[in-house]
């Protein structure tokens, strides 16, 4: 049976929530004495161990360059398709364009119908699959143009 | 390049018409004794379909950046004075110019190719796209000249999952 303090009244009887087996809370009134309430409520609530002593050590979270922010852009149908018109994307360092584009049909997989018109841009110019990604880079997704 | 070399590539924002005479006088000059100007403009019917109105878009960063190169290029093949691009962006309807070109030069050869150089040119590479919208639908155009042009741009040929025949000029396209 658990119990629950509630009232101290005077030193010699205290009121309780008691918490029994059969999970039935009921109202207990004892008349006891001050040393019991001390050795069997109170002690061990104070000999709590605390447990901070044994939290793991915080680990930082430090950026050793092993990954890469890069902006990619939608356009025409490609943002049809998405329901995007950018996103921010982390791809590991040395990443190539065709790396980030696998990663983006894994994340739309029908942009997998369109993966074959599409030419790519990185930072305003036009690039090839091979291009490595660096930090903070425009990726742009272009389907077939039609200016003019 | 020549410091009095004078280009303005413009992309319009939307719902505002292209003020041509703006663009005229910008490359009007006493030296420049031809002046060649092309407007696209939206036609009414594609393939029998009625056409309401085109629907641009534009990467406009790299549009801007990449008609200016078009215009090195022009200038670095032809002896020209002044160039101008303007392009919309939005809605155009039928009848409206959705892009201008104006380009003066000393003779009128230099002018008329350039210009013609300089329209392939964009509908080649620049990155802006149009909607053609139709009373009962709506769909993605790809200009054939990008098509001819992908494998320039890093692409490899072998994957378009679609044939292009250059001979027969029946480009088909890959996102349709």
């Amino acid at each position: 049976m658990l119990l629950f303090p509630i009232d101290f009244i005077g030193a010699s009887s205290f009121s309780a929530v008691a918490l029994k087996e059969d999970n039935t809370l009921g109202i207990l009134h004892q008349q006891v004495q001050v040393q019991f309430v001390i050795n069997q409520v109170l002690r061990p609530i104070v000999n709590m161990k605390t447990k901070e002593d044994n939290l793991p050590a915080v680990q930082s979270v430090v950026k050793d360059g092993s990954f890469v922010q890069i902006k990619v852009l939608f356009f025409a149908k490609a943002r049809d398709i998405t329901g995007l018109t950018e996103l921010s994307m982390e791809v590991s360092s040395g990443s190539t364009t065709q790396d980030c584009l696998n990663k983006l049909v894994a994340k739309f997989p029908n942009l997998d119908e369109i993966r074959q018109c599409i030419v790519l841009a990185l930072n305003e110019e036009y690039t090839t699959e091979s291009a490595v990604v660096k930090d903070k880079d425009e990726l742009a997704i272009i389907p077939p143009i039609s200016g003019g | 390049m020549n410091s009095e070399d004078k280009t303005l590539v413009e992309i319009i924002g939307e719902n505002k018409q292209i003020d041509l005479a703006k663009y005229i006088n910008y490359v009007s000059a006493p030296q420049a004794g031809a002046i060649t100007t092309f407007s696209g403009t939206t036609r009414d019917t594609f393939e029998g379909k009625t056409v309401v109105e085109l629907r641009y878009e534009a990467y406009v960063p790299m549009a801007i950046r990449n008609l200016k190169s078009i215009c090195s290029s022009a200038r670095s093949s032809w002896d020209l004075h002044s160039i101008a691009v303007a392009h919309r962006v939005g809605s155009v309807p039928v009848g409206e110019i959705s892009v201008f070109i104006a380009v003066s030069a000393t003779h009128r050869a230099d002018a008329l190719d350039a210009c013609k150089f300089l329209i392939a040119e964009l509908k080649a590479s620049v990155p802006i796209w149009k909607k053609e919208v139709y009373s009962n639908g709506e769909v993605w155009k790809e200009n054939t000249e990008f098509l001819e042009r992908r494998f320039k741009h890093g692409k490899d040929g072998s994957r378009c999952r679609r044939k292009i025949k250059t001979e027969a000029r029946d480009i088909k396209g890959c996102c349709k």
